[in-house]
């Protein structure tokens, strides 16, 4: 992300990530980011189209395989563009740590992706309500916290 | 309350729009951005919106299939009005995609209606309305038709007192059976036409309600800074004539800057009349427009050159050269092979005020003819008549030069069939004496003026052109057979 907004992306991936950090378990990392998921959605989708988010959440995850190859969408996930958002990875058989880091590095994707596509200022801008206002990051009721 | 009701009419923000609108966008209005693909809808659209959006005028734009929104804001961030700081502010992106794709026109209408009532904005855009046309067409079971859509979305969006735009891929043929077209209250036609490797922009107000807006095609262009129109000339009407105006007050002369010209001439040009100077290659015809401008410099008047043929900076006429170096003379240089007129005129009309220009050259017909756009050379009679008089209806004198064979079969003076709309002809020769080429100048015509009918040898030197006597002494030197008397 070489531009000016940098800084605050940053901070802004470590605010978004907050919630998943304090997740006991994988299970709880893995719900918790399909929360955060449901919550990304929630601001973009109005701008970019729910199709326009599924496929960079797609082609996120796709860039994080090259560093995590064994990363994937739980099968009862759903990949299409459908009206609803239901991005809950499929964690098994790692631990909170590797569960935690595959999370962080799939944020980090998707945004450094909107960055590539759309500019550091305007990602800011789209992103900036999430971070701003905790009250936004809503965890799905079945997220086990 | 007898009074008529006084549309609040909004600034566009759009250089040249305002203009051909009729004086601005009537407040609450219904308009729709019709064109082909790539004729610059979008990028107009979200002129008008970064422009026009404030704290007090928020503006909402919904957008549907065709450009995808990432691939909208990728794009239209890299011009200069794309303002990222009215974005989530005054400024508002929502995407109706999943409605369209229900496939009932009910569901666009509602969510358009909720989120206009939700955010309040004075300014509504829908882009691509084509594709939300399409929305219920193959749906029989849909709740409301086309008509009724657009019917309703013009009655809601009014009455929450929103200024609303559609945009979509049209053609003319479209406006007979389609009802936005009758719906909307203004109508903004854009197109591209391509001839022979060159591109050339137009756009046309096919309707604005309640407002007299400029007829016609105008041209526009597409840079960094957004679109800029250049409003088509129309030439006011004459007034009626009235006893006072027949009153013809004394033709106040401006000096060419050679002496025995203005003799020539009965005391020089009069001034706000148009000059041609006709002559072949070599002539002298850009020395004579030096000399115009450097007595208008030495006067204290500002000079603005067009030049087609070569740039005056690196002119080998060097009075020329210093003129614009010291800023008296203003340059208007192109290469370019897609101009229209009007943009010709725009920047000229732009630099003449900026200078306060009295004298214009324009250096070439050739030249200038060779810079437009094919398609406008079509109409390039009526193009000079139109940009001729608008410089000289506001009382600024010029000059333009002609380039024309000699041909001693004929005499004409441009190959434009121009002559006319000129006031005053001087006409540039090579004549053959004894052996020798010689130069001769005469002056065709000065209308509503007396002036020599003489041919007058002329020289070309360092210091400029030189008027000899008239010669007299032969007749047929125009006829390239010249007979001593």
């Amino acid at each position: 992300m070489p531009t000016d907004s940098e800084p605050e992306l940053r901070n802004i991936t470590v605010s978004l990530m907050r919630e998943i950090r304090v997740a006991q378990d994988t299970v709880g990392v893995a719900h918790a980011t399909a929360g955060l998921w449901e919550c990304i959605a929630r601001q973009l989708a109005p701008i970019i189209g729910l199709g326009g988010f599924h496929s960079l959440f797609l082609r996120s995850l796709q860039l994080t395989r090259a560093s995590l190859p064994w990363l994937a969408l739980a099968d009862s996930s759903d990949r299409s563009q459908a009206q609803t958002v239901d991005l809950l990875l499929n964690l098994d058989g790692r631990d909170a740590n590797e569960a935690l880091g595959a999370s962080d590095l799939l944020l980090s994707n998707f945004i450094e992706l909107l960055v590539v596509l759309i500019g550091g200022a305007l990602t800011l801008r789209l992103l900036r309500p999430l971070s701003r206002n905790d009250a936004a990051y809503e965890p799905s009721p079945e997220s086990p916290e | 309350m007898t009074a008529k009701l006084a549309i609040r009419r909004l600034a566009t923000g759009v250089p040249g729009l305002d203009e051909i609108l009729g004086g601005g966008l009537p407040e609450y209005s219904f308009n729709l951005i019709a064109g082909q693909t790539g004729s610059g809808k979008t990028t107009l659209a979200h002129q008008l919106m970064f422009s026009m959006a404030s704290s007090d005028c928020r503006a909402l734009f919904f957008t549907v299939l065709g450009e995808t929104p990432l691939k909208m804001l990728r794009y239209q961030q890299q011009f200069d009005f794309f303002d990222m700081t009215k974005v989530g502010e005054s400024v508002r992106f929502v995407n109706l995609a999943d409605e369209v794709l229900r496939g009932d026109f009910s569901f666009v209408l509602k969510r358009i209606i909720e989120e206009v009532e939700k955010y309040d904005p004075a300014l509504v855009f829908v882009d691509s309305f084509r594709s939300v046309s399409a929305t219920g067409v193959d749906n029989p079971a849909a709740a409301m038709s086309l008509q009724q859509f657009v019917q309703q979305l013009g009655v809601r969006l009014t009455s929450l007192q929103a200024t609303t735009f559609l945009v979509g891929e049209y053609s003319p043929a479209d406006s007979e059976t389609i009802p936005v077209f009758t719906v909307a209250d203004g109508l903004i036609w854009l197109s591209q036409n391509v001839l022979r490797s060159s591109m050339v922009r137009k756009i046309q107000i096919g309707k604005m309600r309640g407002q007299p807006m400029v007829p016609g095609l105008h041209s526009f262009r597409i840079r960094s800074e957004g679109v800029r129109i250049f409003p088509r000339l129309i030439m006011p009407p004459k007034a009626s004539a009235s006893p006072a105006a027949s009153v013809v007050p004394p033709l106040q002369r401006l000096s060419m800057g050679i002496a025995a010209l203005d003799e020539m001439m009965a005391g020089g040009l009069p001034m706000g009349h148009s000059l041609l100077v006709s002559g072949p290659s070599g002539s002298g015809k850009t020395q004579l427009a030096t000399a115009f401008l450097a007595e208008g410099v030495h006067s204290g008047e500002a000079g603005v050159i067009v030049a087609f043929d070569s740039s005056p900076s690196r002119s080998p006429n060097r009075q020329l050269e210093q003129m614009v170096a010291a800023g008296d003379v203003g340059v208007i240089s192109t290469r370019a092979l897609d101009l229209s007129i009007d943009e010709t005129l725009f920047d000229l009309t732009q630099m003449v005020h900026k200078m306060n220009a009295r004298r214009v050259v324009i250096d070439s017909l050739s030249g200038l003819e060779l810079a437009l756009a094919p398609e406008f050379r079509e109409d390039f009679r009526e193009s000079l008549y139109r940009m001729v008089n608008q410089l000289t209806m506001h009382g600024v004198s010029v000059l333009l030069t002609s380039e024309l064979e000699d041909r001693y079969t004929d005499f004409r003076f441009s190959p434009y069939g121009s002559a006319f709309l000129t006031d005053a002809i001087i006409v540039q020769r090579y004549i053959e004496i004894e052996g020798q080429i010689r130069r001769v100048m005469a002056v065709v015509k000065i209308r509503a003026s007396a002036h020599s009918h003489a041919i007058h040898e002329y020289h070309i030197s360092d210091d400029g052109i030189g008027i000899g006597a008239a010669l007299t002494e032969y007749s047929g030197l125009l006829s390239g057979h010249p007979r001593a008397h």
